[in-house]
């Protein structure tokens, strides 16, 4: 609900607004209400942080260095949600168009399964379980097709997938995916007559069917109403509790401790903090994605 | 605008190729009032077998437009596949043949090749290689040969003969293929991929697909389309000139637009393309019926597509 | 990826020289391929005097008009595939009318032909705009149309383009080396300088570009993509006139030629088929270029019917040099 310091707003001398005497509360309740039952449901999946996993390393990246990134060295392991933090243009777009093989690093390495990988095109990326969900849904999803056939869209992309269709079975798995990411729409209809939510959620169970091991979701919830959003989040947070590896970045850093095990903090394109996300709280964020080192304590005065 | 309109319109928009073959029911019902009797088996016989080349010529259109691009070498090539398996027939008729569509085929690389690995446009691309596919047989039509050549038996027979005296032979290798095509679009992975390709290229490269391959294989189809369709073509009207297949450039893509499919890609179907091809044909044979001059024929039939095409960009609400 | 605003690296001091050098860079490289072309046609043909100039300028003449008139409506972002029976058409309506007569109703016929093919382009234009249909598809039917039409007006090639008018282009009135054929081509920046200047110059820039953001700013798209057809229309008239002129022939058909030519040019010219960038300079250097194949060819003593095809193979490697950089930028 936009940014604004945690913290006291000073009352309003006019009597017809009440009293606010806390700013967050305030927006939870307002949450609550625009959500309606749901709302506990989503609450009890905004709970407690969870702690950093200890799983197998699934991607290893190594000084890598791609426009304005330098020297990125962190590990991602699966069952966790790696959370990327930053402001606006601090690099991170480089970072993922360099793991979904958009783009290619100038140096560095990009270790996956332990082998050191050099993507040339998106298709080596998926090829070593790296998908990625772009924040620009449109730019990855068939506007005319309908939500079937963007959905089945990685079941043809190779040549030896050029071949008849095998349409029960492509439907059951399209169906099952849409379950899933509870799509409330025919799976006939064209996407572009999709909410926003609704065609992310798209996006997304493409993968789903396709297959991958390491999801890259960047701000995959920009734009999108907050029902959604937190179904996207819980999503993500079982996609890494069934044992695939996740990193995420998201504009909204309140949003980080809520999907989260650790986080990473990019500015001037270098990694300048990690931290678990218990310690991931809007302001300690802030902080680290100014490349202000990090402070003890203390409450900022509004 | 009051619901039953808007359901009616809605209705064409989904089913429109029912409109179309109303259509083309009502422009034969047209022949039929303006000249009494003519609409009778052997004018079906006669359409099928003059829509016939036109509707393979678009075949291969349909396949590239569907995907984005255009082909404005489809008329080149049926033309230079004709007259090299006509000038080769003396040596053997399936030699000859084999050439011909090796012709096409390479051509259809060419394009894709052009397209698909150096990004040109494709009207561009295939506008320029037309150019090299004409200049080309003009200087192998002078080395290599005196007088234009004839067309073998077999291909005379494939392009004009008639089974049971109305079923046009042609029409065996054009509904064969037909089906093929139509299946194949809609229930293959190659069919969904041109689809996808011509919605939105990036998308398909997010998702792991290398579009050059997709597209290296489109053109080169399109290309053996053009020269099969250049090859019945010369069997319809016995004859592979030099200008054989000029005049069907246009029908081709305007079969294509007709016939439902955007010329920006992403959407289409080859049975509107058929419909779309008869209509051309049975438009054709009533401009004949009225008995005007040929440079008449040509202007009305260039407005008359002007008309339908606006008509269905209208009426379909392409954006 | 979503375009957010990325912190930019201070800009090095060659840059503002690397963006001049982007704009007309091509359309320098092709004035130095037409010379380059120009030193080893003199150099196979020491002989080589003002008549052959002056054989070289009428032949460029007509597709100069044509990759102009191309140019045109491409900036705006569209295309006419129907350039050739234009000016086919401006061909024969022209012989028609001057048949038998003097020069200076000569000069009048061809003012009406210009009018009478601007206003067919405008049409064009029109058709394109009210309906909606891809222009691609208009102009191909439309194409079919006007080479129809031309036909009704004269059936066959006919001779008999008045000699007087023939010469506006056919002599050397001031200099052998410089002969009328490329004073004809004054025309071109007579009425491109002021129409690029205006504003309905601007706007054809703008709609070519980018058609949203020229929406967005209050230009009027239909209008302006109507004066560009408009334009091109008068531009091919001046092709089919410059036809007369330089055969003495009406023929009606002409235009298919003329019209793939036409596109080739421009796209050697470094003109953007996607619309918005390039000027007139390199189209009309390329068309030059183009004409001069044939020439250069006869002089090798190389069947003339491979110019076609060598026009059409240098076409296809020129494109795809050009997709290459791009092809080679993104990667």
């Amino acid at each position: 609900m936009g940014t604004k310091p945690t913290g006291r707003t000073p009352t309003i001398p006019n009597n017809l607004t009440t009293e606010v005497s806390d700013f967050k509360q305030l927006q939870e309740r307002i949450v609550k209400l625009m959500l309606g039952p749901v709302a506990d449901e989503v609450a009890a999946e905004a709970a407690s942080p969870s702690a950093p996993a200890t799983g197998a390393v699934a991607v290893e990246v190594r000084d890598l260095k791609a426009g304005i990134l330098t020297d990125i060295t962190f590990t991602l392991r699966f069952g966790e949600v790696l959370g990327v933090a930053a402001l606006e243009g601090q690099g991170q777009q480089e970072l993922f168009e360099c793991l979904a093989g958009v783009r290619r690093s100038e140096s560095g390495q990009i270790v996956v399964g332990g082998k050191t990988r050099t993507f040339r095109h998106p298709a080596d990326a998926i090829r070593t379980g790296l998908v990625l969900i772009p924040a620009d849904r449109l730019q990855a999803l068939l506007r005319q097709r309908s939500v079937r056939e963007n959905i089945a869209l990685p079941l043809v992309n190779r040549i030896s997938r050029w071949g008849p269709i095998n349409t029960r079975r492509e439907k059951r798995r399209v169906e099952k995916a849409v379950k899933r990411l509870q799509i409330d729409t025919r799976v006939q209809s064209e996407v572009r007559r999709l909410s926003g939510g609704n065609q992310q959620k798209v996006g997304i169970a493409r993968w789903l069917v396709g297959g991958f091991q390491t999801l890259l979701c960047f701000d995959p919830t920009r734009g999108i109403d907050i029902g959604t959003k937190r179904q996207i989040y819980g999503l993500i947070k079982e996609l890494a509790a069934g044992g695939s590896a996740v990193l995420l970045f998201t504009s909204e850093l309140p949003e980080i401790q809520l999907a989260c095990n650790r986080v990473i903090v990019l500015f001037g394109g270098r990694l300048v903090d990690e931290m678990p996300a218990a310690e991931a709280d809007e302001k300690a964020l802030l902080r680290a994605a100014h490349g202000l080192p990090a402070e003890a304590d203390a409450e900022q005065q509004a | 605008m009051s619901v039953r309109v808007v359901s009616a319109v809605r209705l064409v928009q989904q089913r429109s190729i029912v409109v179309l073959i109303g259509l083309l029911v009502a422009l034969a019902g047209l022949i039929e009032i303006i000249r009494p009797g003519a609409v009778n088996a052997s004018w079906v016989s006669n359409i099928l077998e003059f829509a016939a080349p036109l509707g393979i010529l678009a075949a291969g259109q349909t396949l590239v437009v569907i995907t984005g691009g255009i082909d404005l070498s489809v008329a080149n090539v049926a033309t230079a596949a004709a007259y090299i398996m006509a000038s080769q027939a003396p040596y053997g008729v399936t030699r000859a043949i084999v050439a011909g569509l090796l012709v096409g085929v390479v051509v259809g690389l060419v394009n894709g090749v052009g397209v698909a690995v150096f990004r040109v446009q494709p009207l561009i691309m295939t506008l320029a290689m037309g150019l090299v596919v004409t200049g080309s047989l003009n200087v192998y039509s002078q080395a290599a040969i005196r007088s234009v050549p004839g067309v073998p038996a077999v291909i005379h027979a494939l392009g004009s003969g008639t089974v049971l005296g109305y079923v046009p032979v042609s029409l065996f290798l054009w509904a064969p293929l037909a089906v093929l095509l139509i299946l194949g679009l809609r229930g293959t992975g190659f069919g969904r991929l041109l689809y996808a390709l011509g919605d939105n290229l990036e998308a398909t490269r997010l998702a792991g697909v290398r579009a050059w391959q997709v597209l290296l294989a489109n053109y080169a189809a399109c290309g053996l389309l053009s020269a099969v369709a250049g090859l019945v073509l010369s069997g319809t009207v016995n004859a592979a000139d030099l200008s054989l297949a000029t005049v069907l450039l246009l029908p081709s893509v305007a079969a294509v637009v007709i016939g439902g499919t955007s010329i920006f890609g992403g959407s289409g179907s080859y049975s509107g393309t058929i419909v779309g091809a008869l209509i051309l044909t049975v438009l054709n044979s009533v401009l004949t019926l009225l008995d005007v001059p040929d440079a008449v024929k040509q202007v009305l039939y260039g407005a008359i597509i002007v008309i339908l095409a606006a008509a269905y960009t209208r009426v379909l609400g392409h954006d | 990826m979503a375009s957010t605003a990325v912190a930019e690296a201070p800009r090095p001091a060659g840059f503002r020289f690397g963006r001049a050098a982007r704009r007309y860079g091509w359309t320098v490289a092709v004035y130095a391929l037409l010379a380059l072309l120009m030193v080893i046609t003199i150099a196979i043909k020491p002989d080589y005097g003002s008549f052959e100039w002056n054989t070289l300028t009428l032949a460029a003449l007509p597709l100069a008009f044509a990759a102009v008139a191309q140019t045109i409506v491409v900036l705006s972002g569209g295309i006419d595939l129907s350039v050739g029976p234009l000016m086919a058409l401006a061909n024969v309506l022209a012989l028609r009318a001057m048949l038998g007569h003097d020069l200076n109703y000569s000069l009048v016929v061809a003012l009406i032909v210009l009018l009478e093919v601007t206003l067919a382009g405008a049409l064009n234009g029109a058709i394109i705009v009210v309906t909606r249909v891809p222009d691609i598809v208009i102009t191909l039917a439309t194409s079919f149309i006007w080479a129809g039409l031309a036909l009704l007006v004269l059936a066959k090639p006919t001779p008999g383009i008045p000699l007087d008018f023939q010469n506006l282009a056919q002599g050397s009135t001031f200099s052998p080396w410089v002969p009328n054929a490329l004073l004809v081509l004054l025309v071109i920046p007579l009425v491109w300088i002021p129409l690029r200047r205006s504003r309905a110059g601007l706007a054809i820039y703008a709609v070519g570009s980018d058609r949203n953001a020229a929406f967005r700013s209050g230009v009027n798209l239909g209008w302006s993509r109507l004066l560009a057809y408009a334009v091109c229309g008068f531009f091919a008239a001046c092709g089919g006139l410059a036809l007369s002129m330089t055969t003495g022939v009406g023929t009606p058909l002409a235009g298919t030629y003329y019209t793939l030519s036409g596109v080739s040019a421009i796209v050697l010219g470094g003109v953007s088929l996607a619309g918005g960038r390039g000027g007139m300079l390199g189209p009309v250097a390329a068309a030059y270029i183009l004409s001069l194949i044939p020439a250069v060819l006869i002089y090798l003593g190389i069947d003339p019917n491979y110019g076609q095809m060598i026009q059409g193979v240098l076409i296809v490697i020129v494109v795809m040099i050009g997709g290459l950089g791009v092809v080679l930028r993104r990667a």
